[in-house]
């Protein structure tokens, strides 16, 4: 693989969509910035077809910022599997870390919540891009897209694995390298 | 820089008398998000010529009252956007200031007016999304005239108080 998608949640409602936002700049702005993309969904709802070419050719990291997990869901509603999902509220549990109050810019702790989510998007990433991953081509579906069905239990739908207690990937999507059998931020 | 206004407007500038629409929340179907835009008149901000936010309004059969229109607004105040998107910059933090300030002052003026007549619009129902059609202007879809450079709103919405005379007298040139 030569690029790996980044799709933070994309929310503005909760603090946590700024963590998913600003560990997505980070990874891609400076940790891995030749192989990294984010993903925008508004463009791709929109139709803009370099957008929709990205998430079709290449495996996509979702980072879901609350239990509504919005972001799984939409992919999950144009029919794209992610090749992992990272939770933001298992992180908060991991590292005892708050994402506190200011949704425009986040105090320190919400910046360390992030750099942490950033540092495991690179590893998964990384593992991705080196391989072995056999990723296939998906296709996006345009149309009867299923909107807002509150009642979908999007992990189900997605029949997402544990990787770790943070990271899922869903359980027809290729083996995350390096990742399935040991903690990756212990390691590192 | 959108985002950052809107919370500038929500958390500082009228505080209690706005509410964020979060796309992605909408999306899912938290059922506030689906409410609250049928029930409350939207102001629409499309940074750019794709018009991803009239998209969604489109999309789901509903007229914003209002639409902000980020590149005119920009070639007015002669600002740009800036280059920084962790945190804002020198210029970020100008544009911020200048578009938060547009944009509570297009909602204190519909606030402040009892004769706006905003009537509850209903999301078609049952509502299956499509990916847009690239080439459609939801601009054009939405009938948008202009009021002003970088102020818009759907022909068939009402008038805004920001177009009546009495109104723009109050304003000053």
């Amino acid at each position: 693989m030569k690029k790996v998608l980044l799709y933070p949640c994309g929310g503005v409602g909760l603090v946590v969509s700024t963590v998913t936002r600003l560990a997505s700049l980070k990874a891609t702005e400076e940790l891995l910035p030749e192989q990294l993309e984010l993903l925008d969904m508004h463009r791709c709802q929109r139709g803009a077809p370099e957008e929709i070419a990205l998430l079709e050719n290449n495996p996509v990291i979702v980072l879901d910022g609350c239990k509504q997990q919005c972001g799984s869901y939409f992919l999950n509603m144009l029919g794209i599997r992610p090749a992992a999902r990272l939770y933001t509220p298992a992180y908060i549990a991991k590292y005892k870390l708050k994402p506190g109050k200011n949704r425009a810019q986040l105090e320190k702790e919400g910046q360390e919540l992030a750099d942490a989510m950033a540092r495991e998007a690179v590893v998964v990433a990384q593992g991705i891009l080196k391989g072995p991953y056999l990723f296939k081509k998906q296709k996006v579906r345009r149309k009867k897209l299923p909107c807002c069905d509150y009642r979908l239990d999007i992990e189900e739908s997605l029949a997402y694995d544990e990787v770790n207690p943070r990271v899922h990937r869903p359980e027809s999507m290729p083996p995350l390298p390096n990742m399935e059998k040991t903690d990756s931020l212990e390691v590192l | 820089m959108v985002r950052w206004a809107t919370y500038r407007v929500n958390e500082e500038l009228l505080p209690k008398k706005t509410l964020l629409l979060c796309v992605p929340a909408f999306y899912r179907g938290v059922p506030e998000d689906l409410v609250m835009v049928e029930k409350n008149p939207t102001l629409v901000v499309d940074c750019h010529e794709e018009s991803c936010g009239s998209f969604l309004m489109q999309q789901i059969g509903l007229k914003p009252a209002v639409r902000l229109f980020l590149p005119e607004l920009m070639e007015v105040w002669g600002i740009t956007p800036g280059r920084e998107r962790q945190a804002l910059d020198e210029e970020g933090r100008k544009l911020v200031a200048k578009l938060s300030e547009e944009m509570a002052a297009v909602a204190r003026s519909l606030l402040g007016d009892p004769e706006y007549t905003f009537s509850q619009q209903k999301i078609k129902a049952p509502f299956e999304g499509k990916v847009g059609n690239w080439k459609a202007n939801p601009a054009r879809a939405l009938k948008y005239i202009q009021i002003r450079p970088g102020l818009y709103r759907p022909k068939d919405m009402p008038v805004l108080p920001l177009e009546k005379p009495s109104f723009r007298k109050e304003e000053g040139p």
